[in-house]
């Protein structure tokens, strides 16, 4: 008993090995996920950059996937920006018109001084202090639907030869919200 | 059919008939062992996952068993006499390329920094996950085998298959420096695609629903479905120790089990005792890379990998039971792989 026989005609040109189909239906997702990560995000997303934020991820098969640059390993509390500037990619094009919700606090000499969040060529300061609070700036002109979120830190500050990491804020989540 | 990676044609047994009790002769202990090394550490390791005491122990113990100590068992293949002419037939597989992956292991280690190492180790650790899966249809196949019943089919191995893609793809994100590579924007969307693709591989799991009941054998759907969700704690957590160490210890204790039946077959405690100490002394070795820091951590570290990935070599080869000497040998260590009088 052949189990080839088994793929109804609709199928298309009949599979011949396992690797084959499975092969095939990589493609196929790859290319839906293509296409969805082409639309600009509408509504609301919300990164939270603690350990375990993600639990249960099948939950929501399709959350957007983040890129971070410049940031440390993930903590129980949150992630540390450790360089001149802090990035985070969104794997679909934000909003024309947003609304960017930052959840941090600031190490050292960077607590109370302005720190600039760029999208797209526009920055605007915001500041935190040293216990965690939230941070809210607004993009009106993104036409060209920029994906990339930078953070520029003030003044990246090493805590000692215990730990070498220039630390500058240390954010627990990130809200983007299409206006 | 396929078996832990290799290639094996079986035609399934011109009637079906009932599938036997599970009793020595029909491999039904074998089953049992096979179902327990896979529960075990797939339920138990999520479980136990920041535990102390006692759980911490066996947590340590499970993982010792599944890594290190998995791998050094496959190297005692060298022991076999009765293997030693497919080992000097091959000659190119089982000596110069394991030595040529562990001696380039360590060098590249040694040399790479930065994006290439972090891509290196990304296609390494996706070389492993696949790794995983050819034994999944490995173990599809002997259980069919053991319960004398319908072999599997194109469609069967299919979803098995296909759950690994996803597996493989879902491990990425989840384990990998991928954000270090030159590949991290396309890489973001892993998890996107593996769960379409896991879900595929569950609609395929579907369409073996006629089959299954062609077989009229629960067990051997039972193993079916384990091969197709063996790698869903992927999608269950994200803490990479769930998420993956589950079923890579479910992997490693698999492979006890099947090293342990040609190890043991016909009382030969002299070679089960051998393969025993080789797997100890080995996974102890290895095992004790993962202390070392510095130049000799990082020389210690890349052979290592070397090591695992001679295993894959070394396994793709004496499991090949599409290869009428492998076949002979493995059917007087399973006997349930003989065809039915």
């Amino acid at each position: 008993v052949r189990g080839r026989e088994q793929f109804p005609a609709w199928v298309g040109p009949r599979p011949r090995t396992p690797n084959q189909v499975a092969a095939a239906v990589t493609a196929l997702a790859v290319i839906g996920v293509a296409a969805w990560s082409a639309r600009p995000l509408d509504g609301r997303v919300v990164q939270r950059l603690t350990t375990g934020a993600d639990e249960m991820p099948l939950l929501a098969p399709m959350q957007v996937p983040v890129l971070y640059e410049g940031f440390g390993e993930v903590e129980s509390w949150g992630r540390w920006t450790i360089d001149d500037v802090a990035a985070v990619t969104f794997g679909r094009p934000l909003p024309e018109q947003l609304a960017v919700v930052v959840r941090a606090h600031a190490y050292g000499p960077n607590v109370g001084r302005p720190v600039l969040l760029c999208l797209g060529g526009e920055c605007q300061p915001v500041s935190f202090g040293p216990s965690p609070t939230d941070a809210q700036v607004s993009f009106g002109s993104n036409s060209s639907r920029a994906r990339r979120l930078e953070i520029h830190v003030p003044e990246p500050t090493a805590p000692g030869d215990h730990d070498p990491r220039r630390l500058g804020l240390l954010i627990e989540s990130i809200e983007v919200r299409a206006a | 059919v396929t078996a832990l990676g290799l290639e094996l044609e079986l035609d399934a047994p011109a009637a079906v008939a009932a599938p036997r009790r599970l009793t020595m002769t029909s491999g039904g202990t074998f089953l049992v062992l096979l179902a327990a090394a896979t529960a075990i550490p797939w339920l138990g390791l999520p479980l136990m996952a920041g535990q102390t005491g006692v759980g911490a122990q066996s947590k340590t113990a499970l993982l010792f068993l599944g890594s290190g100590f998995h791998v050094a068992a496959s190297y005692a293949v060298y022991l076999h006499r009765d293997l030693r002419p497919l080992l000097r037939a091959g000659r190119v597989r089982y000596f110069v390329v394991p030595v040529l992956l562990v001696a380039g292991g360590a060098v590249f280690m040694m040399a790479t920094s930065g994006a290439v190492t972090a891509t290196a180790v990304v296609a390494y650790f996706i070389w492993q996950t696949h790794h995983y899966t050819k034994q999944n249809i490995g173990v599809f196949a002997f259980a069919t085998r053991a319960r004398r019943t319908l072999g599997p089919s194109l469609l069967e191995r299919s979803a098995i298959t296909t759950a690994g893609f996803a597996g493989v793809i879902g491990m990425i994100t989840i384990i990998t420096p991928y954000q270090s590579t030159p590949f991290a924007s396309a890489a973001m969307y892993a998890h996107n695609v593996a769960v379409l693709v896991f879900l595929a591989a569950g609609g395929l799991l579907f369409a073996c629903v006629p089959r299954a009941l062609l077989a009229g054998d629960p067990v051997r759907f039972a193993f079916l479905i384990g091969g197709v969700l063996f790698y869903l704690p992927t999608f269950v957590y994200r803490d990479p120790f769930p998420a993956v160490a589950s079923y890579a210890i479910a992997h490693g204790c698999q492979y006890l089990v099947f090293m342990g039946y040609v190890a043991g077959a016909e009382r030969r405690l002299r070679m089960l005792a051998a393969t025993g100490a080789v797997a100890l002394v080995g996974g102890l070795a290895l095992w004790h890379t993962g202390s070392l820091h510095g130049t000799v951590g990082r020389l210690a570290s890349g052979a290592a990998l070397g090591v695992v990935m001679a295993h894959f070599v070394i396994d793709a080869g004496v499991w090949r039971l599409s290869e009428p000497f492998q076949r002979e040998f493995m059917s007087t260590r399973f006997r349930f792989l003989r065809p039915t009088p």
